[in-house]
């Protein structure tokens, strides 16, 4: 068992630890409370943290390690998720076999993308990146509609062939299981005013997350991995060193393409559907922040960019001018207006507006992302805890 | 039969012929520097053993294999290894790492998918790694970040990790440039050593006519892409061709530092 | 608020929190259905464009539910609910617990649909999910709502596959569809433009653009006109000048534009820039037909939209009581007359309330038996039913054209027929509707 460190198997457990309270942690305000509004404990949002977690981690990999700067990630996701899908069409509504060729497949086509993407590097690469990745949307889009549905999006349908499945006689679209367990299943609790929902595809998005980001830990810390942050630092050393960086840019390339694969997989178990807006350059654009904002390089930091970023995506686009007006209805009623016609420029709609000046500020004053403010906090508190021990120390001493 | 062979190399950049007709036998097991004024082409003649460079025309033939027209990498895992006039380190890794990574490519080749186990795992790495890190007094410094030191101490980095895959030629440009005396010494005497030791052949670019005279078993001396001598250390001091060729520069016999 | 529970839900026990430091807590209640709701009032979630190309209906929607639901709580004039045939909305909310709402963007995007959606259904507890003003985010959603256990009440969405191979058992449509359109618009453009006429479809590249030019070229066809071409443009599309160039070289006297909202604005403004309004070909004037029209789109288009012939659900300008209680009350509230997409979402807010109200229940299998073959008046439409068999509504469609002298900006459109809904209805198995299932209403938990 001495296949990752103690540390390492630290982060691992805290990890862990998170992911298994999730629903409580998430959902700090009493239901009924007007912060209510910012309850993230609910079954989508939380699955889409851990989903979006294992994009992130395995974007890392590729970016973090070696610094090739993909702009086209969106494109596995996607992939993943109608690989997903078509499984559920075709062959059952489990998820293992729909996750097993999600990921095969979003590994042949980064396979693909990444063996003529990567003739190039630095913004060469990323635009070619881009470029395959706004093709594939194109076609997901359009030419591709008997295989992708368009616009609609693919969805599973009645009748749908489904070999594996037992004939359905309830006459309601069948869902997404493990094994007859139901993604959708969820275990409310009520504990006085508060509600914690308990869902069974956020446990099995958390347990994929766990492992992805075991996986990673492995990279980050074997041989392979480093030569990745060598490729990052010096190229050129690497070579008359006797490594050929292709294949191990590659590799990684596909690695990280088929954590994306994953993670379509798992968006499309959790609701069956695969649209072609998931491909956007925007959604892979979104990745690049995730990973930035949280820190590159680092193992947990993309893990909680992508929190980050789906709270506000998910929470702050709720707060419409209803809800402000609510809040603030104790005011007199010009004060209330002026200060929900401030704030409506943050929220709701304007939620993208905070997110870009949150990512400013933490680019400019943590450009380690996250995880750099949270270890200035850790320093911070181990300087002051060692003041106080320092002193507690000198009272003791001063006693005898 | 030398272990490196080079014959009637020719190179240009654009209309300047950096080399002209080189020719060049490096025997094996011996040190071999090669001297010569600023812009000679002497970093130009060793980019052409390593794959950065190409040569126009001529061939160049390392222990029977033709290092013309294969990669860097390849040529590296023939053996040969070079130090750069401009240290090339992996600045943001630590020092220590910076010598496993050598190990790990003559251990596992060009390319291995090794993602699993832990690289502290690898006890026969480490074991080489810290060996080579006594060797050139850096083992104090291994877990600094390799960008934070000195250039003298970059240098020796770069040479613990080339001398850690116990290449068959080394190749060295100006090893000691921008060391300190105290740090010059002790990398003549390192040198030496590994010569005795692993015979190991080497070639070395040099401006400090004392390392060149301590080391070199044969100098070649090259003057505006050609090798005018090509002798014994004895023989070229005080050589006349040799002495027109750093005319205006210093004595051949003083300290030929012309940086 | 939200006690979102399943089927196959298991519950909660004591032992689970008992190591928590937590106050009291309660057994979760095992509901018939999905967000049964326990208090004193009812959510209702509101999913509607507030950004993208349809972000001006998105914007109207959004003011008729906030109007239906001042209504319902017995605020305001009461609107529509005076007219409706049917009395069982007294002004007391739905079955005596306050309506309260929660909004969220689709974006016109599937995928955010879904996720917004489901953050109403799991997070707010929402019992019905309503909106839309895109087919494709209508058919998205609808399956989600179906699996949820919860309503879906559609809005703007004329694509013949919402209530045809993408029928859903918890899904309701009001609007009408492609279909109605052509089977309208056909006898129309026959008797204007005659039968010996080319027409050019430039198609928005999603199910309802592809469903409208299916059932606009049957129906125009029928009638003896033949298509030359039909050319599919991305939604994302703005500028149109590359579809519009090649259509004079075509051979083609007419063209049909399969767009809506901002990508009909720019299209349309296109065709017209390219002078093709002020074309002769084969002897003919050249024309252009928009078959699915809004008062929004053809005031965004100005000027360009004059004389030119579509369809349309409702218009402000009707005159039956119904339309007239609902531009008034609309009017009084936000100062101008209401759009088609307003009126449809406003109608379907009172509808799914009064189903509840008739089948005492927010159960969806109840409110589902009470909408299934309702017939109903006085909505702005005239007679209407929703259809047992695919939830669809059948009712008069109204052909439309563009006003040659308008005499505000809300006056741009003229009333030229009222089809009787005998000339729109077809059979549940038309070719264009088959391929899907309703399937069975799903409760939820
Ligand atoms: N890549 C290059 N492009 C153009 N000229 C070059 C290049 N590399 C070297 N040279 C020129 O070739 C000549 C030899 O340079 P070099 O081999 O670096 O000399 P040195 O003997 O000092 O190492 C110089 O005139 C230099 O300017
Ligand atoms: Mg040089």
């Amino acid at each position: 068992m001495n296949t990752i460190s103690k540390a390492d198997m630290k982060t691992l457990f805290f990890v862990a630890i998170i992911a298994l309270l999730a629903p409580f942690i998430l959902n700090p305000f009493p239901t009924d409370s007007g912060l209510a509004q910012f309850n993230a404990g609910y079954p989508d949002l939380m699955q889409r943290f851990a989903i979006y977690g294992i994009l992130a981690i395995g974007f890392n990999i590729l970016f973090g390690l070696t610094g090739y700067l993909s702009f086209g990630h969106a494109a596995f996701l996607g992939v993943g998720s109608y690989s997903a899908v078509w499984m559920f069409k075709l062959l059952s509504m489990n998820i293992i076999p729909a996750l097993i060729l999600s990921v095969i497949v979003a590994g042949l086509f980064s396979l693909l993308i990444g063996f003529i993407s990567l003739r190039r590097s630095g913004i060469y690469f990323s635009i070619l990146t881009l470029a395959f990745a706004q093709m594939s949307f194109a076609l997901a889009y359009s030419v591709l509609t008997p295989l992708t549905n368009g616009e609609t999006g693919l969805q599973i349908t009645l009748n749908d062939p489904r070999i594996l499945a037992a004939e359905n006689v309830s006459g309601n679209l069948p869902v997404t299981t493990l094994f007859g367990l139901e993604m959708r299943d969820t275990w409310a609790m009520q504990v006085g005013a508060w509600d914690f929902q308990f869902n069974i595809g956020y446990y099995i998005c958390a347990i994929f997350l766990l492992l992805a980001f075991y996986l990673s830990i492995r990279i980050f810390r074997s041989p392979f991995g480093m030569m990745l942050r060598a490729v990052k630092t010096n190229q050129n050393r690497l070579n008359y060193t006797g490594i050929n960086t292709r294949p191990y840019t590659l590799a990684a390339f596909v690695i990280s393409g088929m954590y994306a694969g994953l993670a379509g997989g798992l968006m499309a178990s959790m609701d069956p559907l695969a649209g072609a807006e998931r491909m956007q350059w925007t959604a892979s654009g979104e990745i690049v922040l995730m990973t930035i904002l949280g820190g590159t390089g680092t193992l947990l930091g993309p893990v909680m960019g992508a929190g980050f970023i789906k709270y506000f995506e998910n929470i702050f686009s709720k707060i419409n001018d209803t809800v402000l007006h609510g809040w603030f209805s104790w005011m007199p009623d010009g004060l209330e207006n002026i200060i929900v016609w401030v704030l409506h420029l943050f929220t709701g709609k304007g939620w993208h507006l905070t997110l870009g000046i949150m990512f400013m500020l933490i680019v400019i004053f943590l450009p380690g992302g996250l995880m750099e403010g949270m270890s200035r906090i850790g320093n911070w508190w181990k300087r002051r805890k060692g003041d106080d021990d320092a002193e507690s120390k000198s009272t003791t001493t001063a006693a005898e | 039969m030398g272990i490196l062979e080079v014959q009637n190399v020719n190179k240009s950049f654009g209309g300047l012929k950096a080399l002209h007709n080189v020719n060049l036998d490096i025997e094996e097991g011996k040190i071999h520097a090669i001297i010569g004024p600023n812009g000679a082409g002497k970093s130009t003649l060793l980019n052409c053993f390593v794959g950065k460079l190409t040569p126009d025309t001529g061939t160049v033939m390392f222990d029977g294999h033709s290092l013309l027209g294969i990669k860097p990498y390849e040529i590296n895992q023939l053996g040969v290894s070079r130090v750069f006039q401009t240290p090339e380190i992996f600045s943001e890794l630590s020092v220590w790492e910076n010598t496993l990574i050598p190990c790990f490519a003559k251990r596992d080749g060009s390319f291995t998918l090794n993602a699993l186990s832990r690289v502290s795992d690898n006890k026969d790495m480490a074991e080489k790694a810290e060996k080579m890190l006594v060797d050139v007094d850096l083992i104090n410094k291994k877990d600094m970040l390799a960008s934070s030191m000195s250039r003298g101490d970059k240098r020796r980095l770069e040479m613990a990790m080339c001398l850690s895959q116990n290449p068959k030629l080394l190749l060295l440009d100006e090893p000691t440039a921008g060391m300190a005396r105290a740090d010059t010494e002790s990398t003549i005497e390192l040198l030496k050593s590994i010569q005795k030791k692993l015979k190991i052949t080497m070639a070395i670019i040099e401006h400090d006519m004392g390392v060149v005279f301590s080391l070199a078993q044969k100098i070649s001396v090259l003057a505006q892409g050609t090798v005018i001598v090509e002798d014994i250390p004895e023989n070229i001091k005080g050589h006349p061709k040799v002495k027109e060729a750093y005319l205006g520069e210093a004595q051949v016999e003083g300290n030929m530092r012309d940086d | 608020m939200s006690k979102f529970t399943r089927r196959g839900l298991i519950k909660t026990s004591a032992t689970v929190g008992a190591g928590l430091a937590m106050p009291t807590f309660i057994t979760s209640p095992l509901a018939a259905y999905t967000n049964a709701p326990t208090g004193g009032s009812v959510t209702l979630g509101f999913n509607v464009p507030q950004s993208g190309p349809y972000a001006d209906e998105g914007a109207d929607e959004l003011r008729a539910y906030k109007l239906a639901v001042e209504h319902l709580n017995g605020g305001g004039d009461g609107g529509m609910m005076n007219t409706f045939s049917s009395k069982s909305l007294t002004g007391n909310g739905i079955l005596g617990k306050k309506v309260e709402y929660v909004t969220g963007d689709t974006q016109t995007k599937s995928d955010a649909a879904r996720a917004s959606a489901k953050s109403m259904i799991e997070k707010d507890g929402a019992v019905m999910i309503t909106g839309g003003s895109s087919s494709g985010v209508a058919i998205a959603v609808q399956g989600l709502c179906q699996e949820a256990g919860v309503i879906f009440m559609a809005g703007l969405t004329h694509s013949n596959d919402t209530t045809g191979k993408d029928k859903k058992a918890n899904g309701f449509r009001h609007f009408f569809n492609g279909y109605m359109s052509g089977a309208a618009l056909a006898p129309v453009l026959e008797a204007r433009y005659g039968k010996d006429r080319n027409a050019y479809h430039l198609t928005a590249d999603y199910t309802w653009g592809w469903t409208q030019q299916e059932s606009i070229q049957a129906a125009t066809e029928a009638k003896g006109w033949n298509t030359v071409n039909n050319v599919l443009t991305p939604l994302a599309t703005t500028d149109f000048s590359s579809y519009v160039a090649p259509v004079l070289n075509s051979g083609a006297d007419v063209l049909v534009l399969n767009h809506y909202g901002g990508n009909m604005i720019n299209s349309l403004t296109s065709a017209v820039q390219f002078g093709l309004r002020d074309k002769m070909v084969n002897g003919k004037n050249f024309e252009i037909v928009v078959p699915l029209y809004s008062r929004l789109m053809a005031r965004g288009a100005g000027e360009n939209v004059k004389g030119i012939f579509g369809s349309t659900n409702w218009h402000w300008s009707l005159s039956d009581e119904g339309s007239k209680a609902f531009v008034k009350s609309f009017g009084t509230k936000y100062g101008f007359p209401p759009s088609q997409a307003a009126h449809t979402t406003y109608v379907q807010t009172l509808l799914y309330a009064d189903a509840c109200e008739r089948s005492g229940t927010f159960n969806p299998c109840g409110v589902s038996e009470a909408l299934e073959g309702f017939k109903f008046d006085g909505m702005g439409n005239g007679p209407t039913e929703y259809r047992a068999e695919d939830h669809q509504c059948f009712k008069d469609v109204l052909v439309v054209k563009g006003k040659e002298n308008p005499t505000s900006e809300f006056d741009v459109l003229e009333v030229v027929e009222i089809t009787p809904r005998s000339q729109v209805e077809y059979a549940v198995d038309h070719p264009m509707f088959a391929g899907g299932a309703l399937g069975k209403c799903n409760p939820g938990a």
